[in-house]
């Protein structure tokens, strides 16, 4: 007689190759989202309002504006959107999140789509709040460009640059040749002609702002000594982002003072720290975005 | 079958919200999701309820654990198999509905399994995760974050209750 437990491994899971991946490729149901029904109720008004009718096809994404408290539907196109004293308005990008833009923006839609929706903001503030795959959603501006990886941040412009705070998940924040990753409770910068700056969190001290900014800058040497000693456990991804620019004489003390907040993976060697991408960065950057330090006791 | 050790860079780019990363990482942890669902849920929708843990996690990659990603995905299984019942305002008992219910050995197996959903919580998930996806108990602790001894424990007296449900010997096959 056989055995009845061996029978169980006929109900064992059976792997369907490539099942998985397709599931991830496709954009994200959404269940009972009321940004669905926002958006849809915008589209169907503009539709009845004549928005779309008349003209030749072009890309669009319903939007409302407030002005002085009065709302009124339009959408948001290629061209040009000023808002001006008292205006602002909240832009629906499909079903993946909606974008509200403050008074003073000026601001215009570049693409919409399956694969990318992207606006370009020329100078103002906005504020974004998205649920979507990585990628799906990027903000331009004159200095660099706000990739969305599943988050909410506000981006402010001015003829200084742009200044991204992320508040929630995380944004890659790109330009002039360098890709920094924001987390929740850090901001970053981009000046006219210049690199991304460093991220450094919401709550650094002034003197560590500082000197990352210092370095950043004119890379001044002594500020990253500086960085390294004022560095907390909740700088740890300032550190880390400073590693592969950092010039190779003083990546010693970086790493030392890093592994002392969060352990790198197991094979380190310190030669991987010259490339953020190589995949030792990346198992010790993983380990950095799980870290959760003790807050710093207040006095 | 080796333990499953997920790639540092596919845990990475998940966190990072890598989508693709992830349902690269998930396929790893599947049984395990897999045996979680089966040894608590009914066996018809376990393919549905697979689906929905992985979209539920897709949704929350910003709050994986990369050094409990089992643990986590599993913790996301039995909610999800409680709001299934909540919906279903019952427990689903004997899978009735199988597929291959005239397969005699695919209907003794179903028997078998129905008796393990009988037993007490600490048993069921560990037998079914090493009688059905065929885990060894260090594979079991891994992926759920149980200690291997509890799992040595769980699956020691779980086999020898299950044997003795079955009207077998209880001291045979406890190799594990």
């Amino acid at each position: 007689m056989s055995d009845p437990l061996e029978s169980l491994k006929q109900l064992k899971y059976q792997p369907q190759p490539g099942r998985w991946e397709r599931l991830a490729s496709q954009p994200p149901k959404r269940r009972s989202r009321p940004v669905l029904i926002v958006g849809g109720l915008l589209a169907a008004a503009l539709v009845a309002a004549g928005v779309f009718v008349g003209s030749r096809p072009s890309i669009s994404l319903p939007t409302e504006i407030v002005s002085n408290g009065v709302r009124r539907l339009t959408a948001l196109t290629p061209k040009w959107l000023e808002l001006g004293e008292g205006e602002s308005a909240t832009v629906t990008i499909a079903d993946i999140g909606t974008v509200t833009v403050d008074e003073g923006s000026r601001v215009r839609l570049k693409q919409t789509g399956p694969t990318q929706h992207r606006l370009e903001l020329q100078r103002g503030t906005l504020h974004a709040l998205v649920t979507a795959p990585p990628r799906l959603f990027v903000v331009d501006t004159p200095t660099a460009s706000a990739i969305d990886l599943g988050c909410a941040y506000t981006l402010e412009v001015t003829d200084a640059g742009s200044r991204l705070t992320v508040t929630s998940g995380l944004v890659s924040l790109e330009g002039k040749g360098r890709e920094v990753t924001v987390l929740a409770g850090m901001r970053a910068m981009s000046a006219p002609n210049r690199r991304p700056t460093t991220p450094v969190s919401l709550d650094a001290s002034a003197a560590l702002v500082d000197a990352i900014d210092r370095f950043d800058r004119v890379a001044d040497t002594t500020a990253l000594d500086a960085a390294v000693l004022l560095a907390r456990p909740q700088d740890a991804a300032t550190l880390w982002h400073l590693l592969p620019v950092a010039p190779p004489a003083q990546r010693a003390a970086l790493i030392a003072q890093l592994t002392a907040f969060v352990a790198p993976p197991a094979g380190w060697t310190d030669a991987a720290a010259a490339d953020a991408s190589s995949p030792l960065m990346q198992a010790w950057w993983a380990a950095i975005m799980a870290f959760e330090p003790q807050p710093t006791p207040t006095k | 079958m080796p333990i499953y050790e997920a790639s540092p860079a596919d845990l990475a780019a998940a966190r990072r919200g890598d989508r693709l990363a992830f349902a690269r990482l998930f396929e790893g942890f599947a049984p395990m999701v897999h045996g979680v669902l089966m040894a608590n849920g009914p066996a018809s929708e376990v393919d549905d309820l697979m689906q929905d843990v992985f979209l539920i996690a897709l949704e929350r990659l910003s709050s994986l654990d990369t050094e409990r990603v089992g643990p986590w995905l599993a913790a996301i299984a039995r909610n999800r198999l409680i709001d299934s019942f909540r919906k279903q305002s019952r427990l689903v008992g004997l899978p009735t509905e199988e597929q291959g219910a005239h397969d005699p050995q695919r209907a003794e197996a179903n028997q078998v399994l129905a008796i393990i959903r009988t037993m007490p919580d600490t048993y069921r998930e560990t037998l079914v995760l090493k009688l059905v996806e065929g885990m060894t108990g260090k594979e079991i602790a891994e992926q759920t974050g149980l200690t291997p001894d509890s799992v040595r424990v769980n699956l020691h007296r779980g086999l020898r209750l299950l044997r003795e449900r079955l009207g077998l010997d209880p001291d045979g096959g406890l190799d594990e």
